[in-house]
């Protein structure tokens, strides 16, 4: 059987389904067209001064949350990305009055975003610069913030917090992957679990009140997760940065993150060379890409925007280097 | 006119069927036509050679939907006389479909041979289980060959979007196809 015969044995489909793609509607996204709007514009900034997020759809705070990182609007490809692959989760936890919930995500298959919300349910106002589920070590080094699959409680992902820089109830979890340690992608399907324990607000005076020592456990699944991975090397490269040279044996491009190998060098110094990097996507937006876990063989780095990568044109390194897209097919994984 | 009205003018043998036929979904099955085959004259031939199949077949067939018992029959027309070297050559939007399909057959079904009914019976079952906003998606792209442009004006989507879904759909129906093993 070939595509065509495919398409054309797509002629028997049920009659019930053509007056469906015949007739149907779909719900369309309100565009702002701003000549018209300015006047609405200024009366209704005057009026969310200081809470424009609550009123932003989640689709709509990532896309705002990833153009604010990269300092530059979303293009067209971007939004859709966040559009496509944003999971709207909604699922809450209420411990000593206060309520947890896990509003959306996106990932892909190393690096997942989760965005939670901080509410009091006595409607108590909520002060603090920040929120943050209690991150401070026990006796014994550990902390008891975890992210891993129920079906492998074993291997802990990296994770990450942060408050929302806009709103101190929001709080974001970043869920990383280390390719290098053979860890296992993120994937569809398979429950993980997000265990935190306690809630701390910190104050801009250095003082810390814990709202509970509780635990709080959310299992959540992703099903519009980005599995798709772009590798730019077909042939080893130089990569430089002042006096530091490395040779780079893959860069493998995904939605969210990056994974680079290289050797030359018995330091971690190499990743300097992928700072103020860019992927440079089809219509000209750029995304600068960040080292977080770096090793003397390679780093992994996390994209300041999403990237759809059909649309990716080259990544251009620190030193100027342009790697341009390969002819090879994209790959799962 | 109704689609009730114009079957009983067929039942009647009333040839004002067929101008009615043309008035009320000519413009659509020329749009159809030339999706395909991108010449005027041949999609009109085809919408010609559409009426003729009708009107030979109601009666005794009374379909419950008249315009997609019109557009199946004009899609085959189209279909049947599209010359799938010359649409090679300059490119043609069906290539580029075709190519697409291609890359939801699972490797071990590319040896078999099917029959259309055998694959309709699998991808209606796909389709019903996708949510209605994908399933038309899916059916503006495959079914009428709608070009990306038409189906983001059409929906008021960006064509990224589109593009992303419909790339996210063929992913879905490859897993499915293979999932179910209906080819082996």
């Amino acid at each position: 059987m070939t595509g065509r015969d495919l398409l054309l044995g797509l002629t028997e489909v049920e009659p019930e389904f053509l007056v469906e793609a015949e007739n149907r509607t779909l719900p369309q996204r309100r565009i702002f067209r701003r000549p018209v709007l300015a006047a609405a514009l200024i009366a209704l900034v005057l009026i969310l001064v200081g809470c424009t997020y609550a009123v932003l759809s989640e689709t709509e705070w990532f896309e705002k949350f990833f153009a604010d990182w990269q300092n530059q609007e979303l293009s067209e490809s971007q939004n859709a990305f966040v559009e496509e692959h944003i999971k709207v989760i909604g699922q809450s936890i209420t411990k000593d009055g206060y309520t947890l919930t896990v509003e959306s995500a996106i990932a892909d298959s190393y690096n997942a975003y989760i965005k939670l919300r901080l509410t009091s349910e006595n409607g108590g106002k909520l002060n603090a610069e920040s929120y943050l589920p209690d991150y401070r070590f026990r006796e014994d080094g550990t902390w008891e913030q975890y992210f891993y699959a129920l079906d492998n409680p074993e291997w802990k992902y990296i994770t990450g917090m942060g408050p929302s820089e806009e709103d101190p109830t929001v709080i974001l979890l970043r869920v990383n992957q280390n390719e290098r340690q053979n860890a296992k992608p993120l994937e569809e399907g398979v429950t993980y679990r997000i265990h935190m324990t306690g809630l701390v607000g910190y104050y801009s005076d250095g003082s810390e009140e814990v709202l509970t020592e509780e635990d709080f456990d959310f299992d959540i699944v992703f099903d519009t997760l980005y599995n798709e991975t772009l590798e730019m090397i077909s042939e080893p490269i130089t990569a430089s940065f002042a006096d530091i040279q490395v040779n780079v044996t893959s860069l493998k491009l995904r939605a969210l993150s990056i994974t680079t190998d290289y050797n030359g060098r018995t330091d971690e110094k190499g990743a300097l060379c992928f700072v103020d990097s860019f992927v440079v996507l089809k219509d000209g937006t750029e995304v600068s890409f960040r080292p977080y876990i770096l090793g003397s063989e390679g780093a992994t780095c996390f994209l300041t925007g999403p990237v759809d990568l059909e649309e990716v044109d080259y990544v251009r390194l620190r030193d100027g280097t342009k790697i341009p897209v390969p002819e090879t097919e994209k790959s799962p994984g | 006119m109704d689609d009730e009205k114009i079957l009983q003018l067929y039942f009647a043998r009333d040839e004002e069927a067929l101008r009615q036929t043309q008035v009320c979904y000519g413009g659509k099955l020329q749009a159809l036509a030339q999706n395909i085959v991108r010449n005027r004259e041949d999609a009109q031939e085809c919408v010609n050679d559409t009426y003729l199949a009708v009107w030979q077949t109601i009666p005794p067939k009374k379909p419950n939907f008249f315009l997609a018992y019109l557009s199946k029959i004009c899609r085959n027309f189209a279909f049947g006389k599209l010359d799938w070297q010359q649409a090679a050559k300059r490119r043609a939007e069906v290539v580029t479909l075709s190519q697409e399909m291609e890359q939801c057959i699972p490797d071990k079904a590319r040896e078999a041979e099917l029959e259309s009914r055998e694959i309709a019976r699998a991808v209606n079952d796909f389709l019903r289980g996708l949510p209605p906003e994908n399933r038309v998606l899916f059916l503006r792209r495959y079914w009428y060959c709608d070009t990306i442009e038409e189906i983001a004006r059409r929906y008021g989507m960006g064509q990224s979007k589109v593009k992303m879904r419909l790339r996210r759909i063929r992913q879905q129906l490859a897993a499915y196809l293979e999932q179910e093993g209906i080819f082996l």
